[in-house]
């Protein structure tokens, strides 16, 4: 074991006067990782899309919606003049919005923008908590498809941000089904058997998203619906208007006992002061007792649901991607050295010193390829503190990491020793080695995404370690892979780094002989 | 100390070693004397234990096994190459190589001072060896396979592109070598480097020994006669009574005879076991010369009446 020691030490020392070979196993990976976090968007927020509003409709409900899109950290407004809206305002419609729709459509051709939101007349007028699509038009470029695709998430987001506002705060759902009930009626386009139907929906939402103490509160603010007589043709008599406004004032019945979102709990932390915890605690009591828990934390569970689901989680960073990327230059780097080296030792005459000396063959080798698989793990742990510390790179699981960082450089010694044994110069070697790494990391998705390849090119990545490595660090850093799932792609890459190992063996003491 | 008996090893169907035998006895200096190519690196790889031979046995200081361990620890090797790691210094090279042999501590910090003084480099121990010239990368060489203080030392062609002087300490270092009563196995094919250093000589040609013994038996049993070459002075005619075998070169045949002598006058060639009486009896004849040569024979002329052609043919 002690020679084993002493060559290794040796060999890393020659790494470390190497300055070439230092560039391409540490500086190398490092600017590929910087590159290709940038083009993935890796300061963790893409650009913000440009984009014009054409307010035609000119409501309370249309302002709501163009402040609600303007909050947005993924859209900027342009105005007519080209200029941008400042962000975080409270904005003038009037101000930052096109006149007509001939100029918003000229300045997308023109790509000053990325597309129009059109709001035609008749968006505001819908039920109470929701604007009406159908008036809404969105106008893109066609060479900006993908950019429209998420500008259209962004509108959905905060179209329907009033119905996630409604989950969140029963104070918000008790108004803005009051003011439903009103546009029932008023917005006169329903008939009764519509306006009936419409009512039944919205008290079952209402019994979903306001506590049961603030419904009491109410008191036939919506029950009276439920004995109406059934005269079709009749408009309702009965007058929305009041239970709106006796639902709007109602005060909660005792602040301690108001119910709080899922979301304010957790961010509460825990703590016991005040009445939020009450209600928290109150809220937990509830849930044990009744074996259900109460209609607002149903709904605030989702955010919860993403959580216990972690492989569905995506990078946080572009970083996060380029960065497992980046460990397989550096990795390829070590291989490319001790690769050579090994060659070196042969042709330099010093690898006969050391079959001279009193210790076995397997010593020479398993010291050289403790050295290579120590400094893999070295380029490893360096690059990703580097992203740590200056891409906030966050690791979901360490040990998984660790196991991943560790399997996947005993893999490249194996790799390494194959490609040592492929030429009998410094030269063949270095070439043998692009060659090996070149196919594993177009086939393992290093240079080439695999959700871009082919069917039958994505199944023979599998033949390709560089995929299994990858696998197992984005496992590790932001897919949340278990142990037990870090199992697969592990004993892979163990098993590709004997096999390869026993192969570049067996050819090193065939030619040895 | 070392046997080997009946070495052979082959490369596909060149036969490399061919049924090579011989003994080295304890604290002899024991030459291998041969062209490129004669088999001489693969013989020295053998003993080592670094190439496995088709067949024959190999003792060494009575361990049959050259592969084994114990056996490794009474060797040390300067190979053909400088085998040096060239990024590192002299001291930390010859620290590495003392380690592998089990050297630690006060012992080893010891033995690379005591190597490097040795070569002559303790000033340059730290220089890195890139920066090392030929010679310096040869002697550093040479310390490397002394480090251990083996009973063996095998020298293969350790003076190969070395300028005079590091070959002049590198001289002094294998006799001092001797001295210690070390056991060396020196390659070569400079035969005044095998003349001045070596006890015995064995000459090899095809990967076969075609001959074994002291220098001086070599040379009486296949050096041949000495040449006296006589170089007259204008004017003067070859005298008589000189030897039977003399031959008349006239001026300007350069190329006539074994000897390849530039001369203007008329050359006398003389071909005799006794060179001593011949030029007693040129001076006696009061015959005018301009130069005279005596050539006597060396391990150069045994190879050459060995194999019919010189050593760096």
């Amino acid at each position: 074991m002690r020679s084993i020691f002493i060559i290794a030490i040796k060999d890393l020392r020659l790494l470390w006067r190497d300055k070439l070979g230092l560039f391409w196993v540490i500086f190398f990976p490092l600017m590929m990782a910087v590159f290709f976090g940038s083009l993935f968007g890796g300061l963790g927020r893409r650009a913000p899309l440009p984009v014009i509003i054409v307010d035609e409709d000119k409501t309370d409900r249309s302002r709501d919606f163009i402040q609600r899109l303007y909050s947005a950290d993924s859209v900027r407004f342009i105005k007519p003049d080209g200029s941008e809206a400042p962000p975080n305002q409270k904005i003038d419609v009037a101000q930052i919005g096109s006149r007509n729709i001939e100029d918003a459509e000229a300045m997308v051709r023109k790509s000053e923008v990325a597309a129009y939101v059109r709001l035609k007349p008749g968006f505001g007028k819908s039920l109470g908590f929701m604007p009406n699509i159908q008036f809404m038009e969105l106008g893109v470029d066609p060479a900006r498809r993908v950019e429209a695709g998420i500008l259209q998430g962004v509108i959905m987001d905060s179209y329907t941000a009033p119905l996630r506002d409604m989950t969140r705060d029963p104070e918000v759902a008790k108004k803005s089904l009051a003011q439903a009930r009103e546009d029932i009626v008023t917005s006169g386009i329903y008939t009764f058997r519509q306006q009936k139907g419409l009512r039944d929906f919205i008290r079952a939402f209402e019994r979903l998203v306001v506590p049961e103490e603030l419904d009491e509160e109410v008191p036939g603010a919506d029950t009276t619906d439920d004995s109406d007589p059934a005269t079709p043709d009749a408009p309702t008599s009965e007058s929305p208007t009041g239970d709106a406004a006796e639902a709007s004032t109602a005060e909660p019945a005792k602040g301690g006992e108001q119910a709080i979102s899922g979301e304010q709990a957790k961010s509460d932390g825990g703590a016991k002061s005040g009445d939020s915890a009450a209600t928290s605690s109150a809220t937990e009591s509830d849930e044990k007792e009744d074996g259900e828990p109460p209609a607002s934390s149903i709904i605030s569970t989702s955010a919860k649901i993403v959580e216990v689901r972690p492989e569905h989680k995506g990078p946080n960073t572009g970083y996060e991607i380029s960065f497992p990327q980046s460990i397989t230059w550096g990795i390829f780097g070590c291989l490319s050295v001790f690769a050579i080296s090994l060659v070196q030792e042969q042709t330099q005459g010093t690898y006969l010193r050391l079959r001279v000396a009193p210790i076995s063959r397997a010593q020479i080798l398993a010291g050289k390829g403790f050295a290579c698989w120590l400094a893999c793990c070295t380029v490893s742990v360096l690059l990703i503190i580097f992203g740590r510390l200056v891409f906030r790179i966050e690791v979901d699981n360490p040990k998984a990491l660790a196991l991943a960082i560790v399997c996947s450089s005993f893999c490249f010694v194996g790799v390494m020793m194959f490609a040592s044994v492929l030429g009998r110069s410094e030269r063949a070697v270095g070439g043998s080695v692009w060659a090996i790494n070149m196919p594993l990391a177009m086939l393992g998705g290093s240079m080439i995404p695999l959700v871009v390849m082919p069917p039958w090119m994505q199944t023979a990545s599998s033949f390709s370690p560089v995929k299994w490595m990858i696998l197992a660090l984005e496992g590790a850093i932001w897919r949340g892979f278990s142990m037990a799932e870090m199992a697969l792609p592990c004993l892979i890459l163990i098993a590709f780094g004997v096999g390869t190992y026993i192969i570049g063996l067996l050819i090193l003491l065939q030619r040895d002989s | 100390m070392i046997r080997i008996t009946d070495l052979r090893k082959a490369y596909g169907t060149h036969v490399a070693v061919d049924g090579v035998t011989f003994d080295i006895a304890t604290t002899e200096t024991f030459g291998l004397l041969g062209p490129n190519g004669a088999g001489k690196s693969t013989t020295i790889h053998m003993l080592v234990g670094a190439l496995r031979p088709d067949s024959g046995q190999i003792e060494i200081d009575g361990i049959p096994d050259p592969t084994r361990k114990e056996s490794r620890r009474v060797i040390g090797i300067a190979p053909q190459a400088s085998a040096l790691y060239e990024e590192l210094t002299g001291y930390e090279n010859l620290r590495f190589f003392a380690r592998l042999y089990g050297l630690s501590g006060a012992k080893l910090t010891q033995r690379v001072r005591w190597s490097l003084e040795f070569v002559g480099l303790l000033d340059r121990a730290g220089d890195i060896v890139r920066h090392y010239s030929g010679g310096m990368k040869r002697r550093l060489n040479i310390a490397a396979a002394v480090i251990a203080d083996p009973k063996v030392i095998m020298l293969d062609e350790p003076t190969v592109g070395v300028d005079p002087q590091s070959r002049n300490h590198m001289f002094d270092n294998i006799e001092q070598l001797k001295r210690d009563g070390k056991t060396i196995i020196y390659t070569t094919h400079y035969m005044e480097e095998a003349q001045r250093l070596c006890d015995r000589v064995a000459i090899m040609d095809h990967g076969r020994i075609l001959a074994i013994d002291t220098v001086e038996e070599l040379i009486a049993r296949h050096g041949g006669h000495s040449v006296v070459e006589v170089e007259l002075a204008p004017g003067n005619h070859p005298p008589a009574g000189l030897g039977p075998s003399l031959q008349v070169i006239p001026p300007g045949d350069n190329k006539r005879g074994g000897l390849e002598v530039d001369h203007g006058g008329t050359l006398l060639r003389i071909d005799t076991s006794t060179p001593d009486d011949e030029v007693t009896k040129l001076m006696q004849s009061r015959v005018r010369f301009t130069a005279l040569q005596i050539h006597r024979p060396d391990l150069e002329s045994v190879f050459l009446n060995l194999t019919g052609r010189r050593l760096r043919d």
